[in-house]
């Protein structure tokens, strides 16, 4: 009888791991710069394959889309437009409404021309500030209310930047969480890097356990979560949660720690914010933007959200 | 709770963090579907289902994205649901002109668990009937053989090819497989197979390791195969290059043939359509290669009619080495996959062949969900082994009076001589349920022999290369749970 | 075939495999992770039905004296 070599006769696998849990299965894998993974229940190894197959291929989808380190990307492609009116599909103009609709909610703090500040701060921990006149020459590049957004041209001045980054990763949530509501029943949980989003309870009805980032140690929100000794757990039953915090991005200085939350309006990092906020909303978009606005107001953060009456959880200074 | 390790990105943080706020680690907190309660969480709400609405995806990713085979080294200990995959069929296989028949149903079932590690066993059953040359050649008059066992005779007509109409065999074959990954990027195949037929039984191990490179792009593997055989043939086997039948038929004990392979592959993935594998095959087998049923004619140089001892036991020379070159590639269309094979193979005995394979999987979307038709064309030739003839001249090969051969090996079997093969047929696949496949394959399979040259006297006008036609179908049925 | 031909074939089908090994190793070729959708269909598996190619073999190993290839580790079975 003839045998055939292990791999030769088998091809070699996708960039994702499925690992087995005690009652479905965990997709792995790496994008947006987090490591993502993908909780499902109640089904078999290869629909779980599947599911995850589905699940890698979105996000990548999303992340090349909206790159700014690709040269086929769309924001490549309205950067190299220097001036001129582009004109940008279904997917992009949502993004770009939606951009437009939390600028105007948010007084002007949520800005996603605010990329260009990138130049001057590198938040690696160490303690180089930029310098002020730096600071203030790329102000002046930031400001939706320079673009021209007429869907579906979007005409963004030469100078000036577009960055999705804000929301690109809790948007590729809510989408690869749809995608596979679409393909099956079964509970999910779709978590990039402690962004996450729940199709509903789990096969028992009871809720998934997230733990908490712990600024202090530095471990992103985890699903099945018993094995850290967290910050806090919740019970996830429904809905998404987002998290905003500096825990690994910072830069300190004379013992003032700068977070990598960047005022627009001024260049430089929101004072007194605190350490990390996490916020529940029924979609991961929502409550990316409600952690990023609290963020954004600085001290005032615990007071804003409870204004706004969204479940969260604040890791103070 | 099966417990994933954590991510843990050892940060370095010079405050103590004081968490506060709402959540601790003695409280469970559940994050309400809360209405929206201020003027901007309305906004936001409404923005963000503007945002997600609409429920036709984009087809930017390819939407159906099936699971690899395998899945590569992934271990994690657990116990968890095992993945099964059943693979069966049945062929039947019908050559021309009353010869071989064959009824062979296969069935293997393979069991991946949480640690990657997949355990098989494959059951063959092999049932022959029919008649199949004896390695004689053709004459204007009848001829009679003694049936290997001694029991019985069969006699052949006139000019037509020698047959040997006793043959049957029932053949049971079980394999048993273990594949596991093995260390970093790397994989381990190990196989145990038995066979056993009434006059032959077989004993096979080997192992393999495959290894990843470039980003799982490349592969490259090692292998390597030992086998053990024992031959009973019925009624003795015959010592080579000896009469055949009557008083000087000389027979011996049960003989033994013990093979040794290595194989070295190398697959790459050469683009996002194509995919390569190149493999380099080496064997050597020592023992016992003749075909004890097989015999060879002796016949007069001139008339081309039976003389002498009239037949004797054919001889093969009793260690074979082996080298085979292999290329196959598997290229996507938009929708059809082509798959395009090449080998190359060479041997001590003077045997050398060329193969080609050929098939196009033609996908037919919308016919009863995902039919697709397969057509394939097979190409082989392959030239004689140095010891090959179609008979013994007397006088030359063969000395009547001494009762032995002038040369080595000798052996009239078609399967070692010259011919051209070719295959067409075609492949229809349909699949079921979730992830199982119904499949019926229809070939012909027609061998053309070269006709020996200088064929003397009587043997002009006969044919002795008989060309060989086989059908086979196919049924086949897979499925995974 | 004599023995020093069997070292020429031999020395030339591993330098044909060496070349292969370092065409293959050029880093040039091969996809991206998130490239590999049409590679990992079932059509585009190398060994897509092994029980069926199993059969093949078996046939082919008994009508033809040609071995190996895809697979390796003989006929085992009596068919020569």
């Amino acid at each position: 009888m003839a045998a055939a070599l292990p791999a030769p006769s088998a091809p070699p696998a996708a960039a994702w791991s499925l690992t087995a849990t005690a009652a479905g299965w965990c997709g792995r894998f790496q994008a947006m710069a987090s490591p993502c993974e993908v909780l499902v229940e109640d089904l078999g190894r290869a629909d779980a394959s599947r599911l995850i197959g589905l699940a890698h291929a979105e996000a990548l989808r999303i992340e090349h889309k909206f790159s700014r380190y690709r040269d086929d990307s769309v924001v490549a492609r309205l950067h190299a437009a220097r001036g001129r009116p582009v004109q940008v599909d279904d997917e992009t103009a949502r993004l770009l409404d939606f951009a437009a609709q939390c600028h105007a909610a948010s007084g002007g703090r949520f800005d996603v021309t605010s990329g260009v500040l990138r130049r001057a701060w590198r938040f690696d921990g160490g303690d180089a500030l930029p310098a002020p006149a730096l600071v203030e020459r790329l102000r002046r590049s930031i400001g939706w209310q320079h673009v021209r957004w007429d869907r579906p041209w979007l005409t963004l001045p030469e100078d000036m930047e577009i960055d999705l980054g804000g929301i690109g990763k809790e948007y590729a949530v809510d989408r690869v969480l749809a995608l596979l509501q679409a393909e099956t029943a079964a509970p999910l949980l779709v978590n990039f890097g402690g962004d996450l989003a729940v199709s509903g309870p789990r096969h028992d009805g009871s809720a998934w356990a997230v733990g908490i980032e712990d600024p202090a140690r530095g471990l992103p929100p985890q699903a099945d979560a018993a094995v850290l000794p967290p910050a806090g757990v919740l019970a996830v039953a429904a809905g998404a949660l987002a998290t905003s915090g500096d825990a690994r991005r910072f830069l300190l200085k004379d013992g003032i720690r700068y977070g990598h939350i960047l005022d627009p309006r001024t260049g430089w990092p929101v004072r007194g914010a605190p350490r990390s906020v996490t916020v529940a909303a029924p979609t991961c978009t929502e409550a990316g933007v409600l952690a990023t606005m609290a963020m954004l107001q600085g001290p005032g953060a615990r007071r804003w959200l409870a204004m706004q009456g969204s479940p969260n959880w604040i890791v103070d200074e | 709770m099966q417990l994933s390790a954590p991510a843990a990105r050892p940060d370095r943080t010079t405050s103590r963090s004081e968490a506060s706020g709402p959540a601790m680690p003695d409280r469970r907190d559940e994050p309400a579907p809360v209405a929206a309660s201020s003027p901007l969480r309305a906004a936001l709400a409404a923005a963000t289902s503007t945002l997600l609405a609409p429920a036709v995806l984009a087809q930017g990713a390819s939407p159906a994205a099936p699971a690899p085979a395998t899945a590569g080294a992934t271990p994690l200990s657990s116990a968890s649901p095992a993945e099964w995959k059943i693979d069966s069929a049945v062929l039947f296989y019908n050559e021309a002109g009353g010869r071989v028949r064959a009824i062979e149903p296969v069935i293997s079932a393979r069991r991946t668990d949480g640690n990657d590690t997949t355990l098989g066993l494959k059951l063959t059953l092999d049932s022959l009937t029919g008649a199949s040359p004896n390695g004689a050649v053709p004459q204007p008059v009848p001829q009679t053989f003694t049936s290997p066992s001694g029991e019985s005779t069969y006699t052949v007509a006139a000019g037509a090819p020698p047959l040997d109409t006793s043959f049957h065999d029932r053949r049971v074959a079980l394999a048993a497989s273990m594949e596991r990954p093995f260390g970093e990027a790397q994989r381990l195949s190990l196989v145990a197979n038995v066979s056993s037929e009434y006059d032959f039984q077989s004993l096979g191990l080997s192992a393999a390791l495959a290894r990843d490179f470039n980003d799982k792009n490349t592969t490259v593997a090692v292998g390597l195969a030992l086998e053990s055989d024992r031959s009973k043939p019925v009624g003795g086997t015959p010592v080579g290059l000896r009469p055949a039948f009557g008083a000087l038929a000389e027979r011996k004990p049960d003989e033994t043939r013990n093979v040794l392979d290595l194989l070295l592959g190398l697959t790459q993935v050469v683009s996002r359509e194509w995919l390569m594998q190149f493999n380099v095959g080496v064997g050597r087998s020592t023992g016992y290669h003749a075909d004890p049923y097989k015999l060879l004619s002796v016949i007069d140089g001139t008339t081309g009619l039976l003389a002498g001892d009239r037949y004797v036991s054919e001889q093969r020379p009793d260690s074979r080495t082996r080298v085979s070159v292999y290329w196959q590639n598997k290229v996507h269309l938009t929708r059809d996959v082509v798959d395009l094979s090449y080998r190359y193979y060479q041997d001590d005995w003077g045997v050398r062949a060329h193969t080609l394979d050929a098939r196009y999987r033609l996908e037919l979307p919308g016919l009863a969900g995902g039919l697709y038709v397969e057509p394939r064309w097979r190409a082989y030739r392959q030239s004689a082994a140095d010891f090959w003839r179609g008979w013994l001249v007397e006088g030359g090969e063969w000395s009547s009076t001494t009762h032995r051969a002038t040369v080595s090996a000798a052996s009239a079997d078609p399967r070692l001589g010259a011919f051209k093969a070719n295959t067409v047929g075609i492949k229809m696949g349909m699949p079921v349920g979730r992830a199982g496949e119904w499949s019926l394959r229809l070939e012909s399979y027609r061998q053309r022999p070269d006709r020996p040259a200088g064929a003397p006297g009587a043997l002009q006008s006969l044919d002795i290369a008989p060309t060989v036609k086989a059908t086979l179908v196919l049924f086949g049925y897979s499925t995974s749970f | 075939m004599t023995p020093s031909t069997l070292q020429r074939v031999a020395r030339r089908a591993a330098g044909l495999a060496l070349c292969a090994v370092a065409c293959a190793g050029c880093g040039q070729l091969g996809v991206k992770p998130w490239e590999r959708d049409l590679l990992a269909r079932p059509a585009m598996q190398l060994d897509a039905s092994p029980v069926a190619n199993g059969i093949d073999d078996h046939i082919y190993f008994s009508k033809e004296a040609a071995t190996g290839g895809r697979a390796f580790g003989g006929g085992g079975c009596g068919c020569n």
